[in-house]
């Protein structure tokens, strides 16, 4: 009866314990995805939400806007300097204008070269085509940069 | 002789049972280690603007079809760069010079 006794318990334990393991690793794996998704969307819902509220009350649709991006950029130039609404409202459009000159550009060279994919080269040669002089070598050498930096990482 | 028989017998079959209760837990700390070493490498999700060094946010701008049918990997990070750049540019100066060279400049006829 002693062995008998023994064996039960011993052949127990580890079948209960490694599923409540496996649960617990799995629980935290399944959620940290939607956290880190929700927190950009939250992000950019706090920046909507606060030019929304100085104008109206209803109707909230989120709306998005670099002003968030465009503040963080500020900072890494010019930690101590801060920007006016109205300023960041210009630098919206501003973000926005070159995008869809660029977007545009890179379309057109697709469909020239009859290929239904934007690469990073295609916007490396509209860079080249919109930007003038100066200015358009170094958005290429900052491109490159953190391309190569993605791929790497 | 009987008793004799029953305490030979707890005697032998006790210390099989141990070591097998040993070899059970190590095996099951082995897997765990294993486990936990490939769950927690490949399933951490890191966005891409962390990735490439970035502060704008590489989004999928690009992807609603407006454009073209398909986007590479590396565009909407070689756009971000390039976009952060400009920010970076027109806030630490006028931007009013960028935009009078943009609209008065003419790409190449011949590419």
């Amino acid at each position: 009866m002693a062995p008998k006794a023994e064996k039960k318990p011993a052949a127990k334990k580890p079948a209960e314990e490694e599923p409540a393991a496996e649960k617990a690793e799995k629980a935290p794996a399944g959620k940290k995805p939607k956290a880190e998704k929700r927190l950009p969307a939250g992000k950019a819902e706090k920046g909507s939400g606060e030019g929304r509220k100085a104008g109206r009350k209803k109707a909230k649709k989120s709306v998005e806007t670099y002003k968030i991006y465009i503040f963080k950029v500020l900072k890494q130039v010019h930690p101590d300097i801060g920007i006016s609404s109205k300023a960041m409202s210009i630098m919206n459009s501003f973000i926005n204008d070159i995008f869809e000159k660029l977007a545009g550009e890179s379309a057109k060279l697709a469909r020239y070269n009859k290929k239904p994919t934007i690469t990073s080269r295609e916007i490396q040669t509209s860079v080249r085509l919109v930007l003038p002089g100066e200015l358009a070598k170094h958005a290429v050498s900052e491109g490159t940069k953190a391309v190569t930096k993605f791929t790497s990482a | 002789m009987e008793a004799v028989g029953d305490g030979v017998r707890n005697r032998s079959k006790s210390p099989r049972f141990h070591l097998r209760v040993s070899q059970r837990w190590t095996l099951a700390l082995a897997a765990k280690k294993v486990v936990g070493r490939k769950l927690g490498g490949p399933k951490k999700p890191v966005p891409r603007s962390v990735k490439a060094g970035l502060q704008f946010l590489v989004s999928r701008y690009l992807e609603n079809g407006r454009h073209a049918q398909r986007v590479g990997t590396g565009t909407p990070v070689y756009l971000a760069a390039v976009l952060g750049y400009l920010a970076a540019e027109a806030g630490g100066f006028n931007y009013l010079p960028l935009l009078d060279l943009a609209n008065n400049y003419l790409p190449p006829l011949s590419q």
